[in-house]
Formats: structure tokens, C-alpha cells, sequence
């Protein structure tokens, strides 16, 4: 069992109130994306569902305990997290970035275990990058850095994946490339996934769950037919659209108006 | 690929072999210039003479050599691969390749109560206490600069902004006291503000030996977090560490192995900052392995610099402090250089 849920959360930067008293549960084993103009507390709620931020009050539920009550490593051993940008060490190579990812099932005693080895292989071959483990992580392309640092959640073995942006600076085949990874990860080893997306027609493709979150509270969330239609699209980003069903995916694909075009 | 892996019940590791070669060469060069550094100096010593030390030796070269250039060489390892660490840690903890203990204000907090012992108490009490201020300078500037950084946690940006102005002022303080203070006490002020080994003996080794041991053996427990410090917070946290705890006790030990060596052999600069620099450009170690190689560079810098500063103007007997950057800078800018090619 792995889910992570939300109860009457609230939290913000200094003094400003990001979250306002938001509750959400994302469902277990499935793909949840985030969606929502900039500024309405997606990436807040990520930290927050994280552990990066406390909340004012309210709480975040790991299982069903409260995620500030529970030990950090325990944590980090049942939720992996993908910040936005992470940066890596100058000089450092594919397998030696993944291998951190073991970190929370280490103690001093105990740093190559048979599991530990084995667990980073698998990172390595699932995401594809066996044949470049020994390269320079600054040598890799946007796309293939990208799969590393999706290789170290993944050695973590966590049932959570908790993404922030996972396909920002990327150009259109490496978001794909990150996407059916992450899609591939949930569907073969039942990975409950939850990320933050800007793209809202990759989004409806990949998602099995869409949380609309508007001004701090949860909007509207459920399958990505039921929460793309051109009054929700409207209600929560201000954008004036028209939907129509992707031809080839059937998943609902949205075509932005301007402001020059009648909605 | 050079790897070993280690397993008992209970107990794993994955060793690299690659670094570890490395590392042998820099002890290998290391050795070298220790014993051209014990052979030279007001009496030249030839090979059979720093053999015969072995066998029981003349009595005179048993002192020139095992009480006046073993200890100074020894004691000059020490400061030099202890600032290193210190400059490793703190580049590590800031994210920082410009952090170390002389430009975040360690050095010069130690400088400061250094030479204000210096003007006021030195006569006093004597000047016993000059390295006991040094440390308390260089603890007390850390805890001041975590303290000023501190708004819910300190992030490694804030830490470096407060630590340069924290380093500024108690430079002017250094200054203004040197100033107001007799020519006496500015000569021996300057010195000890460059840097120097002169006149180490075994106790000297001793303690700093101590020291080292007491400042190094946490560090060693606690490798995995300074590995992990080099990512960002989120990264950290996400892996389980409490990154604030972490970050507070690696900037203690960092700043606490500078002020044990600055108290020892004075304010030398710039060897936190160039090791680690040494260690990632010419030997390309990554992880705990840099560690391992910054303390070498540092102690080889510290040895090579007072090598010279003690046979090659003989029969002055100058501060190591001064070559430390005149030899290391050029060497530094060349290696840039050479990469921009």
C-alpha cells in the first residue's frame, strides 16, 4: 500500500498563503498530474504531499500517518522524490548518481548490499541508460540527464513517485521520452506516480487522475475527460478553448484561443 | 571498470579502485619532497646520512633531523591537509567552488582574537594563548556567520553572503588593532598572520595529531552526508537525509578543523580554497575519494612551500605562508589555463 493524501492542508511562504485549507487523496497505483495556471500552489502542494515544506496546519498523510511525525528515512524509503532542476555533483558519472538514490535503505555498516547492486542495474536498464553508466552526467543530453536523475528515484524502490516538472527545458521528443517512461514505471512495477505538468494535452494522454487546483484549493479532479472541458479549462486557467477528442489517443486535446478568436 | 565489492553479514561496501591509485601518486610525490625537504636546509645532509639515522645515527644529524626538520615537516602536513579538508567541506556544504575557511571568515575570525591577544595579552600572560584565541576566533566567526544566515534554516547562498561580510569586518578589526599596536607586536602579528611552521616541535604534533583524530573520525562517519551535501536540499531530503542537522554539524567540523590548524601554524590562505580544486582538476576524484586527495594537495602545498621558504633564501628563515600562493597560484592558473585549451 502506498498512497499520499492531503487533510485541510495550509501553507505558504512568509506570510503569504499559498495552500488554503486543501484536502486530496491521489489514488493508489495510478498517474496523477498536477494542473493549474503558475502561482495557484501545485509545486507548493508537491513540496508539501514531500515533506519540503510543513504545513500551517492540516496534514499530510503517508499511509494513513502523519508524513512530519514519521522518521525521514522511513519516509524516503516508501516516497522518491524529483525536484525541478536538480543540479549534480561536477565530474560525477550515471551509475555513481543512481547508486545515491540507495541511500535511505543504507547505514555506515551496511552500502553495497547484493539488493543495493541489483536495484541500480535495474534503475539503469529500466531507464534505458546501461550502455552510458560510466559517462559524465554533464555530458548527457537534457533528455538522457533527465532519465539519470528518474533512474536514482527509481533505484530508491519506492511505491511513490512524487515529480516536479519532470519535462521542463525539454524539447517535445525528450517530454515524450520522459513521460512513457514514467508511464512505463507505473504500469510494469505499479508505481503510484504524481507530477506536476505545464502540457495540459500530454497531461490528459498520461494521466489517469487530473487535479485542477486553482487558488490554493483542490478545483476539480477525476479522469482526464471529465476535467477537460472548455468551462473547467476556462474556470481554472482564464483560457478560452475549444476541446475536441485526440483522433489517435482519444484522449481530450485542448486548442487554445487567443484573445483575437471568438470562444 | 576498477571496483571491489566488499560483503560480510552485516557489513558492504563498494570500493573504487581508480581513485585510489591517484592517491598514490600524490603520497608518492608527498614522500618525495619530504625527503628532499629533510636533506636540505643550513646543513645539507646526504643519503647516507638521513639513511644512517636508522642505524642510530651522529647525534647532531639525529637532532637537525628527527627534532627541528621532521617535526616542522610533520606539523606543516598536518595544518596544510587540515585546512584542505576544511575548504573540501565547505565547498561541499556551500555548493560553492570560492567557499573556504579565508574567504567565509573563519580565518579571519581567528585572525582577530589572534593578533588582539597579541596587542593586549600577549605581555600579560604570555603567548601560550595565541592558538587557544586563534580557535575561539575561528569557532566563534562560524557561529556568528550561522547565526546571522539563519532565517528557518540556513540555505549555502545566505551562509556565503554573511560569511564575506562577516570575513570584511573582522579583517578591519584585524587591522585596526595591528594599527594601534608597538612594531613588535606587529612583526610577530605579521608573521603569524602569513602562516608559518617555525620552530614545531613533537608536542606541537601532538596536539594538533589529537585534534585531528577527534575532528576527522565524525567526518569519516558522517562521509555519506558530506557526499550528499554537493546536492540541493529537496534531493537531500527527498533521500532521507535531515539536511538542516547535517549542514550544521559538517559546518562545525569544518570550521573547527580550520581553527585548529590555523591556531597551530597561523592565518595561511588560500590552501582551503586550491586543494580541492587540486583534487577535482589534476587527480579528478569525486566523492569521498576527494576528500581523501584535497587533505594531500593541502599537506603537499604546506611541505613544498615551507621546503622553500626555509633553504632558499638561507640563511633567512622566511614564513611557508608566503609561497603557499606564490607557488600554488601559478600552478593554479596554469591548470586553468591548460583546461581552456
Amino acid at each position: 500500500m502506498a498512497t499520499v493524501a492531503a487533510h485541510d492542508v495550509s501553507v505558504g511562504y512568509q506570510k503569504q498563503r499559498i495552500l488554503d485549507q486543501l484536502s486530496v487523496e491521489l489514488p493508489e497505483g495510478q498517474i496523477s498530474v498536477l494542473v493549474g495556471s503558475n502561482g495557484c500552489g501545485k509545486s507548493t502542494l508537491l513540496k508539501t504531499l514531500a515533506r519540503l515544506l510543513s504545513p500551517w496546519s492540516g496534514q499530510v498523510l503517508l499511509d494513513g500517518t502523519a508524513i512530519h511525525e514519521l522518521p525521514t528515512q522511513a519516509v524516503a524509503r516508501r516516497l522518491a522524490l524529483l525536484p525541478q532542476h536538480p543540479v549534480a555533483p561536477e565530474g560525477i558519472t550515471v551509475r555513481q548518481l543512481v547508486s545515491l538514490g540507495r541511500h535511505p535503505h543504507q547505514s555506515w555498516f551496511e552500502q553495497w548490499r547484493e539488493e543495493d547492486e541489483r536495484c541500480v542495474e535495474e534503475a539503469l536498464a529500466h531507464t534505458g541508460l546501461s550502455a552510458l553508466s560510466e559517462r559524465g552526467v554533464d555530458t548527457l543530453s537534457g533528455g538522457q540527464r533527465q532519465r539519470a536523475w528518474i533512474a536514482l528515484t527509481v533505484a530508491q524502490n519506492t511505491p511513490l513517485l512524487l515529480l516536479d516538472e519532470p519535462t521542463s527545458f525539454l524539447d517535445l521528443t525528450h517530454q515524450m521520452e520522459v513521460l512513457e517512461l514514467l508511464q512505463t514505471l507505473n504500469r510494469d512495477q505499479g508505481k503510484t506516480v504524481v507530477m506536476v505538468l505545464h502540457d495540459l494535452n500530454l497531461a490528459a494522454r498520461y494521466a489517469d487522475h487530473i487535479v485542477a487546483i486553482k487558488e490554493g484549493r483542490v478545483h476539480a479532479q477525476g479522469a482526464p475527460a471529465e476535467i477537460f472541458t472548455a468551462e473547467r479549462i476556462h474556470e481554472v486557467f482564464g483560457l478560452s478553448c475549444r476541446i475536441i477528442t485526440d483522433p489517435y489517443f482519444n484522449t481530450p486535446l485542448c486548442i487554445p484561443f487567443g484573445a483575437g478568436f471568438p470562444a | 571498470m576498477a571496483e571491489r565489492v566488499l560483503r560480510r553479514p552485516g557489513f558492504s561496501r563498494r570500493l573504487d579502485l581508480a581513485p585510489w591509485r591517484r592517491v598514490l601518486v600524490v603520497v608518492l610525490v608527498l614522500l618525495a619532497v619530504a625527503a628532499g625537504s629533510l636533506a636540505t636546509g643550513k646543513v645539507p645532509l646526504g643519503r647516507e646520512q638521513l639513511l644512517a639515522l636508522f642505524e642510530g645515527a651522529h647525534t647532531s644529524v639525529r637532532i637537525i633531523v628527527l627534532e627541528l626538520r621532521l617535526p616542522r615537516l610533520v606539523l606543516g602536513a598536518l595544518v596544510g591537509g587540515l585546512l584542505a579538508l576544511s575548504g573540501w567541506l565547505f565547498q561541499q556544504i556551500m555548493r560553492n567552488a570560492l567557499a573556504s575557511p579565508d574567504i567565509l571568515g573563519v580565518t579571519s575570525g581567528a585572525s582577530a582574537a589572534a593578533v588582539s591577544y597579541l596587542a593586549w595579552l600577549a605581555v600579560p600572560l604570555g603567548a601560550w594563548g595565541v592558538p587557544f584565541a586563534a580557535m575561539i576566533g575561528a569557532v566563534g566567526a562560524a557561529g556568528l556567520i550561522y547565526a546571522l544566515a539563519w532565517s528557518r534554516g540556513v540555505t549555502p547562498i545566505r551562509l556565503v553572503l554573511t560569511g564575506i561580510g562577516v570575513s570584511a569586518a573582522l579583517g578591519a578589526v584585524t587591522t585596526f588593532v595591528l594599527a594601534f599596536s608597538p612594531l613588535t607586536t606587529t612583526l610577530s602579528a605579521y608573521v603569524w598572520l602569513t602562516g608559518s611552521v617555525y620552530g614545531a616541535n613533537w608536542h606541537d604534533v601532538g596536539t594538533l595529531t589529537l585534534w585531528a583524530v577527534v575532528l576527522i573520525l565524525p567526518l569519516a562517519i558522517k562521509m555519506r552526508f558530506a557526499v550528499l551535501a554537493a546536492l540541493d536540499d529537496a534531493l537531500a531530503t527527498g533521500l532521507g537525509v535531515r539536511v538542516q542537522r547535517q549542514r550544521a554539524m559538517l559546518l562545525a567540523l569544518a570550521a573547527a578543523m580550520a581553527g585548529v590548524a590555523i591556531a597551530a601554524g597561523g592565518a595561511f590562505a588560500f590552501v582551503g580554497l586550491i586543494a580541492p580544486h587540486l583534487a577535482r582538476r589534476v587527480s579528478r576524484a569525486v566523492g569521498a575519494s576527494q576528500a581523501v586527495l584535497s587533505v594531500l594537495w593541502g599537506a603537499l602545498l604546506v611541505v613544498s612551500a615551507d621546503w622553500i621558504a626555509r633553504t632558499v633564501f638561507l640563511p633567512l628563515d622566511l614564513p611557508a605562508g608566503i609561497f603557499v600562493a606564490a607557488l600554488g597560484a601559478p600552478f593554479f592558473l596554469w591548470l586553468l589555463l591548460r583546461e581552456a585549451r
